[in-house]
């Protein structure tokens, strides 16, 4: 590797005098230097230290706790497996093993010889339902699997070249049309390729000269039929077409609209496509994307679901605050200014939420109403407000997405709550894993700030308030509000004994109110369409709507919103449309790893916050990963675990040692050396950790574990006995052919570790010895002549 | 001011009082490691966890509030569990021996490590008291012992062991006819008790009653005391010293009556009719009376004085009512050593290298090779008071792949031992409180977290002139002064 350049602490200083010099610049510091260093140079810390109020102590222990923070050189580029609980089901592991074998890297390396890359785990980059997802720089690849691994760098490398030589050419502006074409462009259809078809589709309205627009809108949820491009044309029915490549565009477009120059004009390169559009290619095409929105597996996705977070999903364009307004944005906010006439009072708002009976959605489920009347009963001053959106859970992205797509939605919640509250500032806290989601709230408050909607004096009323944007580092703890704050403040983001609450006591000893994204985006909706409209949706406790992030096997994820109350099994069979074929469903994963294992026998449960904890699940922040037959209870178990594992923050006994000491027994147990004891083992450790722990984050790690030890004991035992009933813990395998092997080799050409010998038009044969039990001969044998016990 | 119930006491409790004052307020014991009254609750060991029985919910007393109307129970049997599993997964991560290896496998229990820093500092008799308290034929022993200690000695697996057994030979022959122990003083209680056979574990159990106070006869089958030892030629033992070390014995009072058979010439019951207890040391094994206690002899002799004393122990604890022995110290251990973990355990520890010259070392730079295993503050630790309270037995079995074996750091008189800490943050506090220096910090997350100084820097740095008082605040044997003796 390249012997690290001198540290150039001018840039240093200049970092400090940007983000300020108090003890809760650290984060924001850390981030800067790591951008301009790409790890955080010991020199440079120490310089920190020396210009500013942040002390030694603080750097190197707020610098150690996140995991995006480096203390040591970093490549030219970094390569982030996603190792999120869709991801890691759908063979994240395997991923990582293929590019860390294709960079040469060695045992506990990260960095490969040449120094071009780094590689790393991350959890998760919210891409559930393009899994594996894989992300360099800032490029984002979907359904990476080992083999495309090598291409996918390669194509990574040609891409960064073409970059750095040809400055991206400007997007030409286009004069507002009335005809529209829909795209979404939140990260996960970026990563699913939608940045291609959007950059297709301008080619083709540039060379047909076309007078339509593209627009970019917020996300419509389908995240298993990206891209995804709707139509819409005034007069017309919308049409939806999905899973578009960049070479269908032109059909697409030329099947709605009318080219305006003459043919003879085109240029060279459209005569291809249009002779390509009467070709089958095109037809093909057509009927390949096109889908109907009345058509039935759509309409079930879209049915069962009501919208209000994600409300005119797929049709606004999420940085557009005019298009926002015009639906009805602002419209809640400008009913509660204080000091407007007619204007409701901070204690009727508080009443309405009350009576909507809105809990937070961050996973507790406190009743909202009552954190924003603590927030105003409290002293102190001033009093703040966090909107949380450290969405750490590794199977969840619904914040994600309501921030990329609904920014102006979240900000007015924010902004009600703020007066409800009587708070003056406000801070988001959003994961640095969310790079878009951070610049579309960054530019929306600038435009709110411009448009008067945020500063001195909100829409001409008396009501003060400003707003900052925090970014986190990778730490499932800072969901927690002690360590949120103690995060926000520059101390190691531990959890602190509550109470004193953050309500009384929270970000720089001042009333706080901490509020998750999603709960804000349904405060407009709430105030606008009155209480009682929110609470007849939902059950007897938990009222309105959640939304989920529906993942794993199933065969159509996506991100839903649904009534409170909706059975788990409509969830799964009719919105996702139950099992991929040929499989059957075991259980669905709610809440992450927070959450628990629903067997799919539960399915009639509704989705509410009593009755998963009934079940020894919780809701969590609304992570629905479904499991089916050939997924593993104990290695599911053991995979949660190990994110507790390494999310524990230390602080407490019972989480710290606890979360190490049933990962170890999950181990043994994957690995064929667990015994009886271990399974009471686990129980006692579940109870005490569940009892003991100082926060959510220890009092509910155990619960992946326990309600799998409850409801597929036998598989554990089975464990015990030497066996893994859905053939997934490698020591338990042996893969054998059988004579119906027709000597095709394509085995012997998969096989990685040299076990199965090339013997063309002869049965193949499985060296035991050699075989480390990857499955890929299973996978690729055309004639399912291998078989596993 | 709130009213509330502590194990069904109802209390008064100020208004700011958290649930440990006001258990401490209601008379109840409740156990604490991480918490300092200077530095306010921290939270972090939950050892203090009470039930609220309203609730059903486990609350760590030191931060939580007392307030009006609480039903709190902090010593019922599901309280006492939870503490019991907190403990438990402490003890997983501890990565340290309250004892050396060597005195945990001696069947006498010589404090061995003690024992090597007094004739290190030259102080030979007191090595020499302690040997004989410990082995109480420690010259005998020094000649004739399997020493299972230099077996186990840590430095063995980094080049030589300890010559333990030669050295407490040594220093016992030096002071073979001192009057080391003086049982003159001791109050007598006038219990008697009779020892049946002359061995080495008869005479272990009389010598341990005389000091105990109780009048003591032993009664021998043969002309001698210890026959079989006196068979050995003299290169293996002299005369003298055995007669010396049996003569200490006599002089602590024992009377000895000679050729008289326990079980044919006098039977037990008549034994028994003179005597409180009865110590059986001969091959009368057993005897179904209560106030009978075997002490089998054994040819391993340290087996043989620790049996001897065992029996003994338990006869004087039967005499004053006490029903049964006091139990054996809980003892945390490490273990065998990886072979990466050697050398940096070692290297911290070295005081004297290793010789390669055949002569033997003199005693003083021998004992200086020892690595001090043994835990500085014994007794003091509160997480081996608490083991011990908690029922967690001498020797707990780990349930957790033990973590590797961090070096040791100094700053002056104080050392840290990473092993030990318990994260309770104490020391951070108190740091950060007096604000000089580098200060500390926890570094990482999770189990690897660890008390570290800004960029690596040495402890000096970091605890600064607050070294003493971190030192003396430390709840177990992390952070300890080197070269003070705790003594129970």
């Amino acid at each position: 590797m390249s012997t690290p350049p001198e540290i150039n602490l001018e840039l240093v200083e200049q970092i400090v005098a940007r983000h300020g010099r108090g003890p809760d610049a650290v984060v924001p510091i850390l981030h800067a230097l790591q951008r301009a260093f790409r790890y955080l140079p010991e020199a440079a810390l120490k310089r920190v230290c020396e210009i500013s109020e942040i002390s030694p102590a603080a750097i190197e222990g707020v610098s150690s706790f996140f995991p995006l923070f480096r203390r040591k050189p970093a490549g030219d580029h970094t390569i982030s497996v996603c190792d999120g609980t869709a991801c890691h089901l759908k063979g994240a592991p395997e991923v990582y093993d293929a590019i860390a074998e294709e960079l040469g890297l060695a045992n506990g390396e990260d960095t490969c010889d040449d120094g071009s890359f780094t590689v790393q785990k991350v959890r998760c980059l919210g891409c559930c339902t393009l899994a594996p997802a894989v992300q360099i720089d800032n490029v984002t690849y979907g359904h990476v699997s080992p083999d495309t691994v090598p291409r996918m760098l390669d194509e990574f490398l040609a891409h960064a070249t073409r970059a750095k030589d040809a400055a991206q050419p400007e997007r030409r502006l286009l004069p507002v049309a009335e005809a529209e074409i829909r795209i979404n462009l939140d990260s996960c259809c970026i990563a699913g390729g939608s940045e291609e078809v959007r950059a297709a589709l301008d080619a083709a309205i540039a060379a047909f000269d076309l007078d339509v627009r593209v627009k970019r809108v917020s996300c419509v949820g389908m995240c298993h039929q990206v891209p995804l491009i709707e139509i819409a044309v005034p007069g017309q029915p919308q049409k939806l077409y999905a899973k578009v490549r960049p070479e269908d565009v032109s059909s697409i477009v030329l099947a709605h609209f009318q080219p305006r120059r003459a043919m003879s004009k085109v240029r060279a390169r459209t005569a291809r496509w249009l002779e390509r559009l009467y070709s089958d290619d095109a037809r093909d095409s057509l009927c390949r994307c096109g889908i109907d929105a009345a058509e039935a597996p759509v309409a079930a996705f879209l049915d069962g679901q009501r919208r209000i977070a994600t409300e005119h999903y797929g049709v606004i364009d999420p940085s557009d605050l005019d298009e926002y307004c015009r639906s009805g944005g602002f419209l809640a906010l400008r009913r509660c200014l204080p000091g407007v006439s007619g204007s409701e009072s901070p204690e009727a708002l508080i009443a309405e939420v009350r009576d909507s009976g809105l809990r937070g959605r961050g996973g507790a489920g406190f009743p909202t109403a009552r954190k924003w009347q603590e927030v105003r009963n409290a002293d102190g001053h001033p009093k703040y407000i966090v909107c949380n959106g450290d969405e750490g859970d590794p199977g969840a992205f619904m914040d994600r997405m309501i921030l990329e797509s609904y920014p102006y939605r979240v900000i007015e919640g924010m902004i009600i709550a703020s007066i409800a509250a009587g708070a003056e500032k406000g801070i988001f806290y959003i994961r640095a894993e969310y790079p878009l989601a951070v610049a579309r709230i960054h530019a929306a408050l600038d435009t709110c700030a411009k448009a008067g909607i945020l500063g001195e004096s909100v829409l001409g009323s008396t009501h003060t308030f400003h707003v900052e944007v925090r970014e986190g580092a990778g730490a499932f703890v800072c969901g927690e509000e002690t360590s949120l704050i103690a995060s926000l403040e520059g101390r190691r983001p531990t959890p602190s004994p509550r109470p004193p609450y953050p309500a009384h006591r929270g970000v720089y000893g001042c009333p706080t109110l901490v509020n998750n994204v999603e709960t804000l985006a349904m405060v407009p909706w709430i105030i606008r369409n009155g209480a009682s409209a929110f609470a007849a949706l939902g059950t007897e406790r938990s009222k309105g709507t959640k939304v989920f992030a529906l993942a794993g096997k199933v065969r159509r994820g996506g991100l839903i919103e649904v009534p409170m109350g909706t059975p788990i099994r409509q969830i799964v069979e009719d919105i996702g449309g139950g099992a991929l074929p040929g499989r059957t469903l075991k259980a669905v994963q709610v809440g992450g790893p927070s959450g628990g294992c629903i067997p799919i026998s539960l399915g009639y449960l509704p989705i509410d916050y009593e009755a998963l904890a009934g079940a020894g699940s919780m809701m969590g922040s609304g992570g629905l990963v479904v499991l089916d037959d050939t997924d593993c209870m104990v290695e599911m178990s053991r995979y949660f675990l190990s994110f507790t594992q390494l999310e524990s923050c230390g602080k407490c006994t019972p989480c710290r040692v606890g979360t190490n000491e049933m990962l170890e027994i999950l181990t043994r147990l994957c690995e064929g050396s667990g015994t009886n004891e271990d399974l009471e083992r686990l129980s006692v450790l579940g109870k005490v950790m569940k009892q003991s722990s100082l926060c959510g984050l220890g009092r509910t790690a155990p619960n992946p574990a326990l309600t799998a030890l409850t409801y597929f004991r036998e598989e554990f035992e089975a464990h015990v006995a030497g066996r893994c009933l859905a053939h997934k813990c490698k020591p338990f395998l042996t893969y054998t052919i059988t004579d119906d092997c027709i000597g095709c080799t394509k085995c012997a050409q998969r096989c990685p570790s040299g076990a199965i010998q090339m013997a063309p038009y002869e049965v193949h044969e499985i060296d035991l010895e050699k075989c480390v039990r990857c499955g890929a001969c299973y996978e690729v044998c055309p004639v399912h002549a291998v078989k596993v016990e | 001011m709130a009213q509330l119930l502590i194990d069904g006491v109802s209390i008064t409790a100020d208004p700011n009082a958290s649930l440990l004052d006001a258990a401490r307020q209601a008379g109840a014991s409740v156990p604490t490691l991480c918490y300092e009254r200077r530095i306010g609750a921290l939270s972090s060991c939950m050892i203090c966890a009470v039930k609220d029985n309203a609730s059903g919910r486990m609350l760590p007393a030191c931060s939580t509030r007392a307030s009006e109307g609480m039903d709190i129970d902090t010593r019922g049997e599901e309280v006492r569990a939870a503490r019991r599993e907190i403990l438990r997964l402490l003890l997983n991560e501890h990565v340290g021996d309250c004892e050396g290896p060597c005195s945990s496998i001696c069947p006498a229990s010589l404090n061995i490590p003690r024992m090597l820093r007094h004739i290190e500092s030259e102080e030979c008799e007191a090595a020499a008291r302690l040997a004989k308290r410990d082995l109480i034929f420690p010259a005998v022993l020094g000649r004739l012992c399997t020493a299972p200690c230099e077996k186990a000695c840590r430095r063995g697996t980094y080049d030589n062991a300890i010559a333990i057994r030669r050295l407490h030979g040594e220093i016992a022959e030096q002071y073979l006819h001192a009057k080391l122990i003086d049982s003159d003083g001791v109050a007598k209680t006038g219990k008697r008790i009779a020892v049946a056979g002359a061995g080495v574990a008869g005479l272990s159990a009389a010598w341990i009653c005389l000091q105990a106070g109780h009048a003591c006869r032993v009664y021998e089958k043969t002309a001698h005391a210890c026959p079989s030892l006196r068979r050995l030629p003299p290169d293996k033992l002299p005369q003298n010293v055995l007669d010396a070390e049996i003569a200490s014995i006599r002089d602590a009072g024992a009377e000895f009556i000679y050729e008289c058979e326990v079980g044919s010439a006098l039977s037990v019951d008549a034994l028994l009719a003179e005597n409180d207890a009865v110590i059986l040391a001969c091959e009368l094994a057993f005897h179904p009376n209560e106030r009978v206690f075997p002490a089998q002899d054994d040819v391993m002799l340290v087996r043989a004085v620790a049996r001897g004393k065992e029996a003994a122990r338990r006869a004087s604890a039967w005499l004053q009512g006490n029903a049964g022995s006091r139990p054996d110290r809980f003892n945390s251990q490490i273990g065998r050593l990886q072979a990466a973990e050697t050398t940096p355990y070692a290297a911290e520890r070295l005081r004297v290298p290793a010789s390669n010259s055949a002569d033997p070392i003199p005693a003083r730079e021998e004992a200086g090779r020892c690595l001090h295993c043994d835990c500085l503050n014994p007794v003091s630790c509160k997480l081996r008071q608490y083991a011990e309270e908690y029922g967690l037995g001498p020797k707990l079995k780990r349930t957790m792949t033990r973590p590797a074996v961090p070096a040791i750091q100094r700053c002056g008189a104080v050392l840290f031992e990473a092993g030990k800490c318990i994260k309770c943050g104490i020391c951070v506090e108190i740091v950060r409180m007096r604000g000089g220096a580098q200060g500390l910090t926890f570094a990482g997350r999770g189990l690897e977290s660890q008390l570290r100084v800004p960029f690596g820097e040495a402890l000096v740095r970091g605890l600064g002139d607050a070294a003493e008082e971190c030192a003396r605040a430390c709840p177990t044997g992390a952070l300890a002064f080197r070269g003070e003796e705790e003594t129970s």
